[in-house]
């Protein structure tokens, strides 16, 4: 009977125990899968456990293992994956009803990644439908209901990586594979407690992911630590012919002695605006947070983006290319079946965006990514509160959720420049719900982002948190 | 310029006679742009967002836009959901409008590479 401690485990360890042949990945399995199946439907955090497929990879890991052939540190680490990502074995549901049915006849770049790295896949997980594409505002805008944080399930586990964000934080997978446009890692992962690494726009293939906009999507891990995002980055990453948009920038983790940071401080930049007046407590765990960086870095306080309307460039882009990707759905009406009414009618002002509009805000990217280039001279990193405040509660719609709050949130900036962030659990706030820090770094900076979260996760201990799953 | 945009009228009879009905369909879309013109002069040197209107009064270019979504897509709403189609539509003009104030250099690529 494996206890508590190995389904929150990291990756390093339950590696060395599987190594080491103290534990079997077909025991491993087993237990995630129960656990998946005992709590994964409660949280609203599972599309499809994938029982027979994960239990064959296991028992060869197993084989492999016997063997003496280890391929690396994700060999027989069991996850899951953000159903967004096909699938040859099991349905890719994008979360939606239109799609409940939806088979593809092969696996994604980052699934066959991961399954080539021996890592065990037991679930598709669940998300916001279509990945909140048409513009929700309720948190059951999706196939399978509301998401719901381990720490408290009558609060969001946020979107639209809601299965992602649940599943790793109540130890239901050992790691999982969200997806982000524009704040979709990040916010789950602050709302469940979790690490959650956004990578550069190009570092991850985006084959056989769901496209919402093609020049915003990207996959990324979420881990119980930035040392199991590290690993998990490492094994995605990389050039894929078939996604011309990915890069072939090395990412390697452990980082090579040679590209460790250099020995001067830090340069951390405070994002003015983005904790004064948010919910108290993300306030008081943000400063305390800060008390950290001073200690190992240069920071600096009030300092602002450069001046760009992101949040328009944001919302057009979106709005024009999730309304070309879905074009069909919408105009046959069968958007109708989504969940919630507001998902049901935004498509159709998305398709009336003009055109000149979209080209406008592309048109805008570059000197937006240059002026973050300049401020990137001055800083090494740029910190804020992940959110502004801990989850919303399930039954509100989110402008009711907390009202008074408001911030400066990076997410939208950053992802219309296409930089990485990483958010890692820096406390707890209202109702036992967690809080969380993102750093956000200069584009292909993630060995940075991994290594300062690492750094904050050595001395504080939020990581190591386990919700109450009575 | 001119060669080419003469190559492009439909000179048979069927693709006149699809040209007539997509001319037909989007009747709406060319009413919409010359609101805007009208709503947005293109002379101001330096083109500042317009005031946001009240929930209860949709802009003229937020009507004219709601009246494009009701000849596309109104055999698929209700009214009362062709009412929230056009409160969006209205944070569309306004999404518009604050993109547009933004000024741009002739020079300024859109940010996508395409290679032949």
């Amino acid at each position: 009977m494996l206890t508590d401690d190995i389904f929150f485990a990291s990756i390093s360890e339950l590696g060395a125990q599987l190594r080491a042949g103290k534990l079997s990945p077909v025991e491993l399995t087993e237990g995630y899968l129960a656990r998946l199946e005992k709590y994964g439907p409660r949280l609203g955090a599972v599309v499809t456990i994938m029982r027979e497929s994960a239990l064959k990879e296991a028992r060869a890991a197993e084989r492999e293992f016997k063997r003496g052939h280890y391929r690396g540190p994700l060999h027989g680490i069991p996850c899951g994956v953000k159903d967004l990502l096909a699938t040859h074995d099991a349905p890719t549901t994008w979360g939606a009803t239109p799609y409940k049915d939806q088979k593809f006849d092969h696996d994604a770049t980052v699934v066959r990644r991961l399954r080539d790295a021996g890592a065990i896949l037991l679930a598709k997980l669940a998300m916001v439908e279509l990945a909140g594409g048409m513009g929700y505002f309720h948190a059951d805008a999706s196939l399978t209901g509301a998401g719901r944080t381990p720490w408290n399930t009558k609060y969001w586990s946020g979107g639209s990586s809601s299965g992602p964000g649940a599943a790793t934080a109540a130890g239901l997978v050992a790691f999982a594979i969200g997806s982000e446009t524009s704040g979709s890692i990040i916010t789950p992962a602050s709302f469940c407690g979790v690490t959650g690494l956004r990578p550069t726009y190009g570092r991850v293939s985006r084959h056989g992911a769901m496209a919402l906009s093609w020049t915003l999507d990207k996959l990324g891990p979420m881990c119980r630590s930035a040392a199991d995002c590290g690993y998990v980055l490492a094994t995605i990453a990389g050039l894929d012919p078939l996604d011309p948009t990915s890069h072939n920038r090395p990412f390697r983790y452990p980082p090579p002695t040679t590209t460790r940071p250099p020995a001067r401080k830090l340069r951390v930049a405070v994002l003015k605006g983005s904790y004064e007046q948010a919910q108290k407590e993300v306030h008081d765990n943000f400063l305390a947070s800060l008390d950290w960086l001073k200690k190992n870095a240069q920071v600096t306080m009030d300092v602002t983006l450069p001046d760009f309307p992101y949040g328009a460039v944001v919302g057009t882009i979106v709005n024009a290319e999730g309304a070309s990707a879905f074009r069909d759905l919408i105009e046959s009406g069968r958007v109708k079946e989504l969940a919630v009414p507001e998902d049901r009618i935004g498509g159709y002002s998305m398709l009336l965006v003009p055109a000149v509009d979209y080209l406008h805000a592309m048109r805008l990217r570059a000197p937006m990514r240059r002026a973050w280039a300049e401020m990137f001279k001055k800083f090494d990193l740029l910190v804020a509160p992940s959110r502004a405040t801990v989850a919303n509660p399930v039954d509100k719609s989110f402008a009711e959720a907390w009202p008074g709050v408001r911030a400066t949130s990076p997410i939208g900036a950053a992802n219309a420049v296409g930089v990485p962030a990483i958010s890692v659990p820096n406390g707890f706030g209202v109702e036992g719900l967690p809080t969380g820090l993102q750093f956000v770094g200069p584009a292909w900076s993630e060995d940075l982002l991994v290594e300062t979260a690492a750094r904050y996760q050595q001395a504080t201990d939020w990581h190591k948190r386990r919700p109450p799953l009575a | 310029m001119k060669t080419k945009s003469r190559a492009c009228v439909p000179t048979d009879p069927a693709r006149r006679k699809f040209a007539k009905a997509v001319a037909a369909a989007i009747a709406a879309a060319p009413l919409a742009v010359s609101m805007a013109n009208a709503q947005t002069p293109t002379a101001t040197p330096s083109p500042t967002p317009q005031p946001s209107p009240t929930p209860q009064q949709p802009s003229p270019l937020a009507e004219a836009y709601a009246e494009v979504a009701r000849r596309r897509f109104g055999d698929k709403l209700t009214e009362d959901e062709l009412t929230r189609v056009k409160r969006s539509l209205e944070g569309t003009v306004r999404t518009g409008d604050a993109l547009r104030a933004v000024k741009l250099q002739n020079s300024d690529e859109p940010d996508f590479v395409f290679s032949a």
